[in-house]
């Protein structure tokens, strides 16, 4: 009985420790200014780090601000001297790893602010992963990366 | 009587075990400067732009500014002009370029009213001047001179700097990818140096940007 037991507990930390869990946090999120209204001042970006704790790999779906009209997840590439935005449906955070979004990379475009975001102000954002988890970051308005 | 000859003559084989490790270990040695000096002649490689010589005269243009007002090159005689080519509803490339011009300026200290930063529009649809000038306001960089003209004006004057750009639709609206590099032009209206983005940084190296400018001045 004791060594059924046994094998009923063994079984249960190997299920625990195979059972991927996708442990996300993320960091240094800033974006430089822009004024509420329609044109060009109205687009930032908005970039940070994130990092997967777990052991299964993540994709950040989608993020969402009261700050702006829209959030797209966007990546900065260049050919040659030409360099342009593309849109990107995920983006893949493997396991035990982090990824950075910063200037000419991977970041998330604010489109059309609802407010004006002046330097040293902050707004939430929160960002949805294909794991279900979902985070509010505090993202901090300055002119350069921190 | 053994004890009294020296083993050194003997090749026993511990010695050749000994020999054969130092022998593997200065050549592992060998191969790991070798590998450190290619990576060092790699690393010693400073981009410091693209000269252009002998130097390119421009053809004038006439464009308007951010508070409404005609500007041509050729106000510009008599200084050095950095100039690139984007769009204000650019997140990324343009503010990035705009927060490193900030940066050469400062990094000009007493020389920087000697050369003046220019932004020229390639979104003729949407960048109106007030667009621009909010743009270049939120952005903090009111010392550039931000440009906007017709589609028609704009495709001729980017020519004779090779300048192209795509419009890429996005949803309901478009983006557009654009040359990145930043131009030199001389006091006398002709391109001298063209400075490419950074590849590891993806950016410009305002240091080094601002120090070839002082070269020049």
């Amino acid at each position: 009985m004791k060594f059924k037991r046994l094998i009923w507990v063994i079984c249960l930390l190997l299920a625990a420790c195979a059972t991927p869990k996708s442990e996300i946090s993320v960091q240094n999120a800033w974006a430089r200014p822009a004024q509420a209204g329609s044109g060009g001042a109205s687009v930032t970006a908005v970039y940070l780090t994130i990092e997967n704790h777990g052991d299964a790999a993540d994709q950040l779906l989608s993020a969402r601000t009261d700050a702006a009209a829209g959030v797209e997840l966007h990546e900065t590439r260049a050919s040659g001297d030409i360099a342009g935005m593309h849109g990107l449906h995920t983006l893949e955070v493997p396991a035990r790893s982090r990824l950075i979004l910063r200037p000419g990379g991977y970041h998330l475009m604010l489109e059309g602010v609802t407010r004006d975001l002046q330097e040293g102000q902050t707004f939430t954002l929160t960002l949805k992963f294909t794991s279900g988890q979902q985070l509010d970051v505090q993202v901090t308005i300055q002119e350069n990366a921190p | 009587m053994s004890a009294e000859k020296p083993s050194e003559t003997r090749l026993t084989p511990g010695l050749v075990v000994a020999g054969l490790v130092m022998g593997i270990a200065a050549f592992g040695i060998a191969l790991l400067v070798m590998y450190q000096n290619r990576q060092s002649a790699d690393t010693a490689w400073e981009y410091r732009g693209t000269l252009i010589d002998p130097p390119q005269p421009l053809t004038d243009f006439s464009l308007v500014n951010q508070t409404g007002e005609a500007v041509s090159l050729s106000d510009f005689k008599g200084k050095w002009v950095l100039l690139f080519f984007g769009f204000a509803s650019c997140p990324d490339i343009c503010p990035t370029t705009l927060g490193e011009y900030k940066r050469i300026r400062e990094a000009l200290g007493v020389d920087a009213d000697k050369v003046a930063f220019l932004f020229i529009s390639l979104d003729s649809t949407r960048d109106t001047p007030q667009t621009i000038e909010t743009y270049l306001r939120v952005r903090g960089t009111e010392f550039v001179t931000g440009l906007t003209g017709s589609e028609t004006q704009i495709s001729a004057l980017i020519k004779q700097f090779g300048v192209q750009f795509h419009r890429i639709p996005q949803g309901d609206s478009y983006t557009i990818e654009h040359t990145s590099t930043s131009f030199l032009i001389d006091p006398e209206n002709r391109l001298r140096v063209l400075f490419s983005f950074d590849p590891e940084v993806f950016s410009l190296n305002p240091a080094m940007v601002a120090g070839r400018i002082r070269e020049l001045l």
